[in-house]
């Protein structure tokens, strides 16, 4: 075998590697392109340049660390770069409306309000503290959110505490 | 409702999220992933190509600025371009270096962190770098003239120096003018309205992590 026919093999393996992984986690990508973007055709662009950003990094990728940890990092990152692109800017301010045409399919109207309200509370956020409550609702440990988005545990804590506050304060019967 | 009963919400979207997208990994096989082209590697060639067009500027200020060393406004003229070519290098360079520090697989605050710092020194460059054009052109023109026909501008026709000149000045005033005027409208970003906009979102990036990054 020559030593061109022996990268290729190696190159052919990491990308069948690379798209089991893919595969497995890829609710992530979504979830993170569904977060920050409200346009279909920007969330489509923006979960392709996660998924391309990932396979980029994908030689650095250590095996003995998270590929979920890595994941969120990669996708936090480059969604909240995306939404910050001036280009961007005033595409992703969509009126509520449109989005509801998305979520509003085959499912119970109870779940529906739940749905509808969740995204009010995530438009009405900063691009971190968006990755933050992503984070809380996927069930991350506050060891994985500290480690993902670059504060310490002890922050984390207080943050997940002051959106519960506000959550409360926001969704009070007088607000709604 | 309470941030527990988000993640009943948020299971409702995991559920439908999955039949929605079932599909839509197909389009990051066959190696598309490859050909997919980051913003971040466009910006990257485009201050390579920033970085030779200043490179081409110092090489012909400083030839010019010999040839026309005893001409004074010869010399002014090569010394604008030099200075130009040089800011221009330095600028694509600070961005070329700020560009390499962003490594996705960071933890997010930090990489905001150097995004942030790339949109303020990249809104920096450009107005330093666009601003000066009102005035830089001549600079070119006058040496293009002299060294491609030996015609000096200044002495053979000083009226189109003074009405380029007065242009230059009017278009500097002009786009000044215009850039306050954009700020204060600006109602996003209210505080500081002499900075330009786009510097001033910048800041407010950086500003909104270090709020996230204290208790």
């Amino acid at each position: 075998m020559t030593a061109q026919a022996a990268m290729a093999t190696i190159a052919t393996a990491a990308r069948a590697q690379f798209h089991d992984l893919l595969e497995r986690h890829r609710k992530i990508v979504f979830k993170v392109a569904n977060t920050y973007c409200r346009d279909p055709h920007d969330r489509a662009d923006l979960a392709q340049e996660i998924a391309a950003q990932c396979w980029r990094a994908f030689p650095g990728y250590d095996a003995q660390r998270s590929f979920s940890t890595w994941m969120y990092r990669i996708a936090l990152n480059v969604a909240i770069s995306f939404v910050r692109g001036a280009v961007h800017r005033d595409k992703h301010s969509v009126a509520l409306d449109e989005e509801l045409h998305d979520v509003a399919t085959d499912s119970a109207p109870e779940s529906d309000e739940r749905v509808r309200e969740l995204y009010r509370f995530i438009d009405q956020l900063d691009a971190l503290n968006r990755a933050l409550l992503l984070l809380y609702l996927e069930d991350r440990s506050y060891r994985e959110m500290a480690d993902i988005l670059g504060i310490s545990e002890t922050n984390v804590a207080t943050k997940i505490s002051r959106l519960k506050q506000r959550i409360r304060a926001d969704m009070a019967p007088d607000n709604s | 409702m309470e941030l527990d009963d988000m993640k009943l919400a948020w299971q409702t979207l995991d559920r439908r999220l999955d039949l929605q997208n079932a599909l839509n990994l197909h389009q990051f096989r066959e190696g598309k992933l490859d050909k997919a082209r980051s913003k971040l590697r466009r910006l990257y060639w485009a201050k390579i190509v920033q970085i030779l067009f200043g490179d081409a500027l110092i090489y012909f200020g400083i030839m010019s600025a010999i040839r026309h060393r005893d001409v004074p406004h010869l010399l002014a003229c090569s010394l604008f371009m030099l200075a130009y070519g040089l800011l221009t290098v330095i600028f694509g360079g600070v961005t070329l270096g700020k560009i390499a520090s962003i490594d996705y697989t960071a933890p997010v605050v930090e990489i905001q962190k150097r995004v942030g710092a790339l949109h303020r020194i990249y809104a920096l460059a450009s107005l330093c770098l666009g601003l000066p054009w009102w005035f830089l052109w001549i600079a070119i023109f006058v040496l293009e003239m002299r060294a491609n026909l030996g015609v000096d501008l200044f002495i053979t026709l000083p009226t189109f120096i003074w009405i380029s000149g007065a242009t230059g000045i009017a278009g500097f005033v002009a786009t000044a003018w215009y850039l306050r005027r954009r700020n204060a409208r600006s109602v996003a970003i209210p505080d500081d309205t002499d900075t330009p906009r786009s510097l001033r979102e910048a800041k407010g990036e950086l500003e909104e992590i270090e709020r996230f990054e204290k208790m």
